[in-house]
């Protein structure tokens, strides 16, 4: 009986931290947008480069959600959808959101021409980090060469844009000990990881061992 | 046997008549029935109850499971991008912008930092002069572009109008009064704009009954009309200290606002002593000002004995009968010496001296530009003129007088607040609210605003297009760096409007400029670097060659009366580093900022000398039982209040002791007591622009004790340094140069086997050494020799770590959350040293019973010193060790880490921390009801760094060396892939790059020759408290003062 009852509490209370464990981790967080924005068509079937429009990845902090007058580039000539078409997603359905396009952006299709009249898109933010922790693309990017698929997922697959990854610490901490830091070609390691790798006496250096564990390189 | 006993509790129970009641008690806990059957059994009861059980128990789970739906539930956070990106905008990169501030108080050369369209921070721009470089004041004038009592829309009547109307009732009324040969006034504060100075002439050639009138609110008339009289420029000279052998200030506070100050960084570069020179630092005066604090011999006096003290200088070097003095009052002999060896030393420096005076009257001015021109003092540069200030009292006072007689019809004003800001304010308003037109330009509806007729809503300086010429021949810009928030205008596009110009401002300026000043260069160029200095300047230096118009002169003194029961006082009024005229009175960070000597926020007070505050009972005694101590339980500070008499003016002030004022000398600072155009809050202190009268900062007055309590809410409550040498090192200059450097910058030994072993030898460490040559490592160096207490530094890193404001009541709990915080210590004797002596001779008892107590006295007239203290970094850090969730942390790199959603709040590290440097957060500082300061509204949040955490309640926070920027160095290396060039971490740090006279210099200590690294091992160098063995990564250098002996 006492055993039963201990091995109850053991279990819900592992039950118990489970689910505390998951609080505030949205991964998988499939929002419904302002503007049904298929990522598979764009990145999937039509080949565009994700810098093309989050090009703020490679330089700044934020990957950057595209102004408006990105989309405009294409769809300025782009007025209807000509791809694979579902039950679900009709041609008639993805030239309706083109259409919600044009009214955010103020483009007279008729016409051709701006209407100077826009209504900025709202969009439901998919990847939030808290406050208090530091990101920076450009650091994983541009400096780290990391893909963008690395992270969040096979994108070029994805109907509907979804959090890929918990973007738990854990999951950051994991990678930062198990990735290799990209020296090739970059002056500014060069000096570091020689000296640093001859410290630790490995060939590599993971970017937990160039100091990628310190508190104060995420939080401050 | 045992059974039976009985034991008894009282003799009333031996008593068996009691036996009975006792009984009872005993079986029951209630004597009385409780009526539960028959709550319970009424049905009427319950159902006129309100909350049955059964509903009280539904709430109770309905709020449990809200509030943990609530905290489990991540908010739908929505993104907004632009339709249109702007393709200078990045998100996440910040974007500079060289612009001017200059707001009749305050005249700087910035940049601005913006992020993501919005200003957040004033930062150094390093192609202007170092005397062009912020302070406090400009420094936190950022926040108030997100002023939310700022006004939104023209006002006529105190009724929102559009500036149609505005401009087309404005016009027809000027025209009407134009046409009535009614005078119209521009009474402005001081532009130095060479384009708004044409386009008030352009106003008067169409309205040729206006005239303009420049007013600043703390006037320099006197010393305008000095420089004048001898120049024909109205301006003031520049000084350039830094290859001055003997500075003698009479009464001129250079390191504070002087003269529109900015002569701290000249000043500085003289006083470092590495090449076994520095300047020597005398300074005369009645109040303690910043200069006062960092002079080498500091001489407190009263106005007459200034006067006498610069013409004694001034007889010694043109001759006694050159100067005739219509009293017969005589130096004292003490002071006669003083001012004897003085001149000696004048007159060996030959050019390397000079002599300034802030004496406000016209003579005196006179005699120090002509002593500086006789001695051909190499600090003098009349040439460079001064442009920042041009009021002309006697100008002013005649318009007042014609407006009081009615033949002004319309007065507009512009970048002042006189209602506020004049003596005579209630004629002044009489005067103004009798006016046929009356436009004010204003951001707030301040003082005087509340009065005028129409109200335009103003641009901060930030929203506006200016040009300048702060000095002559030496021309800035002024560009706005964001559209204006509301539906403001700047006066100079009102000007253009009433000129019937169809120009925009910019558009004036730049052709204005192309015409006039660029002479081919580039416009862009000029506006891209904030600043043009014409390379053919016009003024040739001859015109500034002494003339020897030398005459005898009559110099009058102030009578001193002497009532047989009552004895006036001399009033000293000075603006205070942190407020200077009051514009800024709204600002939450500056109402924080600890004045630098007194260390009091939120205030002003009277300050006095505690001789004279004991004779007017005006003393409160420390640690009594009695009501009125000095000190409350928890340290906070109480001051008596007294009542200050002017004619028929009285003000009740609150006094706060200072050592060092003067005796029959009293102080008490501008920029208080606003009373409109601002938060209640922000409505503190007295207005001393109430006995400014005449424009004279020195006022006779009576001074009337109370018994009314006040309480101050200081920083710092411990005065003194009690002899401990080595919390502030010092020495004097020639023990510097003489002796070896265990005689003045000993490093602390500790016993190992009963051998004094140095604290830095690894044999004496608990710790073991870590490699800190690899990659980068961060120090921070105070030259304690540089720092003049200014604090800009303060603010720099209230605006970059995104500091909150607490508030008077916490401070005066000690809640200040100031990560950088810079103590002044007073000597208890004659000077530090004496205080060293003092304690090392304590022996027995009796003795250390008496001179502790004394030690804890400031001297009446101390030396001072200054040491901004933030997080030193140890690399041994106390903090780190006690903390039970590791939230605190060491780096490679030197920084020690906090992770604020690590912390619980334990606050073991800050009681570990032997420096007391790390700040906890008693509550949610931003959103939360009680704290209506700038992070408690949407527009007030604007100015908050985005690269830096705010912090929430409960958690520890303190100096990080500004890591966000460090980082961010570093990863534009990576980026551009190659090593961090020679010095791009020095400015990384908030608190250096604010430094402008260089006393902080941050940087990375592996870097080879980097100027860091040279510091840390200079021999000056010290750490705070090495004797803990801390090994702190901040470095001090040891101050030394050019003290002569027996001087």
């Amino acid at each position: 009986m006492l055993c039963t009852a201990v091995l109850f509490l053991l279990v819900s209370a592992y039950g118990f931290y489970g689910w505390t464990m998951q609080v505030g981790v949205n991964q998988g967080y499939m929002p419904i947008q302002p503007i049904h924005y298929s990522h598979k068509i764009h990145s999937g079937d039509n080949k565009i480069d994700c810098n093309y429009c989050h090009s703020s990845a490679k330089v700044s902090k934020h990957s950057g959600i595209p102004s408006l007058n990105i989309c405009m580039n294409c769809h300025k000539s782009i007025y209807e959808y000509n791809g694979e078409t579902s039950e679900e997603y009709s041609k008639e359905f993805y030239d309706g959101e083109i259409k919600k396009l044009y009214k955010a952006v103020g483009w007279d299709d008729e016409a051709q021409e701006y209407t100077g009249i826009t209504y900025p898109v709202k969009w439901v933010r998919i990847h939030n980090l808290p406050d208090f922790a530091y990101f920076n693309h450009s650091q994983h990017v541009s400096v780290a060469g990391i893909e963008c698929q690395t992270c969040h997922g096979p994108v070029e697959e994805m109907e509907i844009m979804y959090q890929h990854s918990p973007l738990t610490m854990g999951w950051c901490i994991n990678c930062h000990r198990e990735t290799n830091v990209k020296v090739k070609d970059n002056e500014y390691y060069d000096k570091i990881h020689k000296e640093l790798s001859k410290k630790y006496g490995v060939e590599q250096l993971t970017a937990a061992q160039m100091g990628g564990l310190e508190c104060g390189k995420c939080h401050y | 046997m045992s059974k039976n006993k009985k034991y008894w509790k009282n003799l009333a129970e031996l008593n068996s008549e009691n036996k009975k009641v006792f009984e009872k008690l005993r079986n029951d806990e209630f004597t009385q029935e409780i009526p539960v059957d028959e709550i319970l059994t009424d049905p009427n009861n319950l159902e006129n109850s309100n909350t049955s059980r059964r509903d009280f128990l539904k709430y109770i789970g309905f709020s449990t499971a809200a509030a943990t739906l609530a905290a489990c539930e991540g908010p739908v956070v929505k993104s907004i991008p632009y339709v249109v990106q702007p393709k200078e905008i990045i998100p996440g990169i910040a974007n500079y912008y060289a612009t001017t501030i200059a707001n009749g108080h305050d005249y700087a050369n910035i940049l601005i930092k913006n992020r993501e369209g919005r200003p957040i921070k004033v930062e150094k721009n390093s192609l202007a002069d170092d005397s062009m470089s912020a302070n406090a004041r400009v420094h936190a004038s950022v926040l108030d572009l997100y002023d939310n009592t700022r006004l939104a829309q023209p006002m006529k009547e105190n009724l929102p109008i559009s500036w149609f109307t505005f401009e087309y009732e404005t016009l027809a009324e000027l025209q009407r009064l134009s046409k009535e040969k009614k005078e119209i006034v521009l009474l402005t504060q001081t532009f130095a704009s060479p384009s708004t100075k044409s386009l008030i002439e352009k106003f008067q050639s169409k309205f040729n009954t206006a005239s303009h009138i420049t007013y600043d609110s703390i006037s320099e008339s006197e010393a305008l009309d000095a420089f004048e009289s001898r120049y024909s420029i109205r301006g003031l000279a520049n000084y350039d200290f830094s290859n001055s052998k003997i500075i003698v200030s009479i009464g001129a506070d250079f390191l504070g606002d002087w003269q529109g100050g900015g002569f701290d960084c000249s000043y500085t570069k003289g006083r470092i002593p590495d090449d076994g020179k520095m300047s020597r630092h005398i300074q005369f005066e009645s109040n303690m000002t910043l200069s006062g604090a960092n002079a080498d011999l500091r001489v407190p006096l009263t106005i007459n004995e200034k006067k006498l003290v610069l013409i004694e200088i001034y007889r010694s070097l043109f001759g006694v009968n050159k100067v005739k003095l219509e009293s017969n009052l005589q130096l004292s002999k003490k002071l006669k010496n003083i001012v004897d060896t003085t001149i000696i030393e004048l007159k060996s420096a030959k050019s390397g001296a000079v002599v300034i005076t802030g004496i406000q009257q016209k003579d005196y001015q006179l005699l120090a530009l002509e002593i500086n021109e006789k001695i051909k003092s190499s600090a003098f540069k009349p040439s460079e003129t001064i442009l920042t200030r041009s009021s002309k009292n006697k100008a002013f006072d005649d318009m007042i007088s014609r407006m009081n007689e009615g033949k002004v019809g319309a007065v507009i004003t512009a970048g002042i607040n006189p209602a506020y800001s004049l003596a005579d304010s209630k004629s002044f308003i009489k005067a103004f609210k009798n006016l046929e037109l009356s436009i004010c330009f204003s951001q707030k509806n301040n003082e005087t605003a509340s009065l005028s007729k129409y109200v335009a809503a103003s641009n901060h300086y930030l929203e506006s297009w200016c040009d300048y010429e702060l000095k002559t021949e030496e021309y800035s810009l002024a560009q706005p760096v964001i559209k204006t928030l509301f539906n403001t205008k700047q006066f100079q596009d009102l000007l253009l409007v009433w000129a019937g110009s169809k120009y925009s401002f910019h558009d004036f300026i730049q052709s204005n400029w192309k015409d006039n000043i660029l002479e081919n260069e580039n416009w862009n160029q000029s506006l891209h670097d904030g600043i043009f200095n014409r390379k053919s300047k016009k003024i040739s230096k001859r015109n500034f060659i002494s003339k020897n118009r030398i005459i005898s002169r009559n110099l009058k003194f102030f009578e001193l009366i002497k009532h047989s029961n009552q004895q006036k006082f001399e009033l000293n009024l000075y603006p205070k580093t942190g407020m200077g005229d009051g514009q800024q009175a709204n600002n939450p960070w500056l109402q924080e900022f600890p004045d630098p000597l007194t260390r009091a926020t939120w205030d002003n007070y009277l300050t006095i000398s505690q001789h004279d505050a004991k004779k007017l009972n005006l003393l409160l005694n420390p640690s009594t039982f009695f009501k009125q101590s000095s000190n409350d339980a928890n340290g906070g500070l109480n001051g008596k209040y007294a009542v200050i008499k002017l004619n028929s003016k009285t003000i009740k002030v609150p006094v706060m002791i200072q050592p060092g004022q003067a005796r029959g000398t009293v102080g008490l600072s501008y920029g208080y007591g606003r009373s409109k155009g601002l938060k209640e809050e922000m409505m503190t202190g007295v207005n001393a622009f109430n006995f400014y009268e005449n424009f004279s900062p020195v006022q006779l007055i009576e001074i009337e004790a109370t018994n009314d309590i006040h309480e101050f809410a200081c920083m710092q409550l411990q005065n003194t340094l009690m002899g401990r040498g080595d919390i502030i090192k010092e020495t004097t200059l020639e023990v510097f140069n003489t002796k070896n450097l265990d005689a003045w910058n000993k490093q602390a030994v500790v016993s190992l086997n009963h051998i004094e072993t140095p604290i830095s030898s690894p044999d004496v460490d608990l710790w073991q050494e870590f490699d800190r040559t690899i990659g980068h490592h961060f120090n921070l160096s105070i030259d304690l020799n540089a720092c003049t207490g200014c604090g800009a530094c303060v603010i720099a890193c209230h605006a970059e770590n995104n500091v909150p404001v607490v508030g008077k009541s916490e401070v005066r709990k000690s809640r200040d959350m100031h990560w950088l915080r810079i103590d002044r210590y007073y000597s208890s004797e004659n000077s530090f040293e004496e205080d060293d002596n003092k304690k090392d001779n304590i022996s027995g008892l009796e003795s250390s019973l008496t001179s502790f107590g004394e030690l804890e006295k400031p001297s009446e007239n101390p030396q001072v010193a200054f040491q901004p203290i933030m997080c030193q970094h140890c690399n041994h850090a106390p903090c780190e060790t006690v903390c039970p969730v590791a939230a605190t942390s060491h780096g490679r790199q030197g920084q020690n880490h906090m992770a604020y959603n690590r912390c619980v709040g334990t606050r073991y590290c800050a009681n570990n921390c032997p420096y007391k440097v790390r700040r906890f957060n008693w509550f949610l500082y931003n959103g939360n009801d009680e704290f209506d300061y700038h992070m408690n509204n949407d527009l007030g949040r604007m100015v908050i760094n985005p690269d830096v955490t705010v912090r929430s309640r409960g958690v520890m926070e303190k100096c990080s060396f500004c890591i966000q920027n460090t980082q961010a160095v570093i990863l534009k290396a990576k980026l551009e892939g190659r090593p961090v060039a020679a010095g791009e971490f020095n400015d990384t740090c908030a608190c250096a790059s604010a430094c402008s006279t260089g006393a902080m210099r941050f940087g990375d200590i592996n870097e080879e020759g980097s100027k860091i690294a040279e510091l840390k091992d200079n021999k000056r160098a010290y750490h705070l408290l090495d004797a803990v063995g801390t090994k702190p990564n901040v470095v001090y250098q040891v101050k030394v003062r050019n003290i002569k002996e027996k001087s």
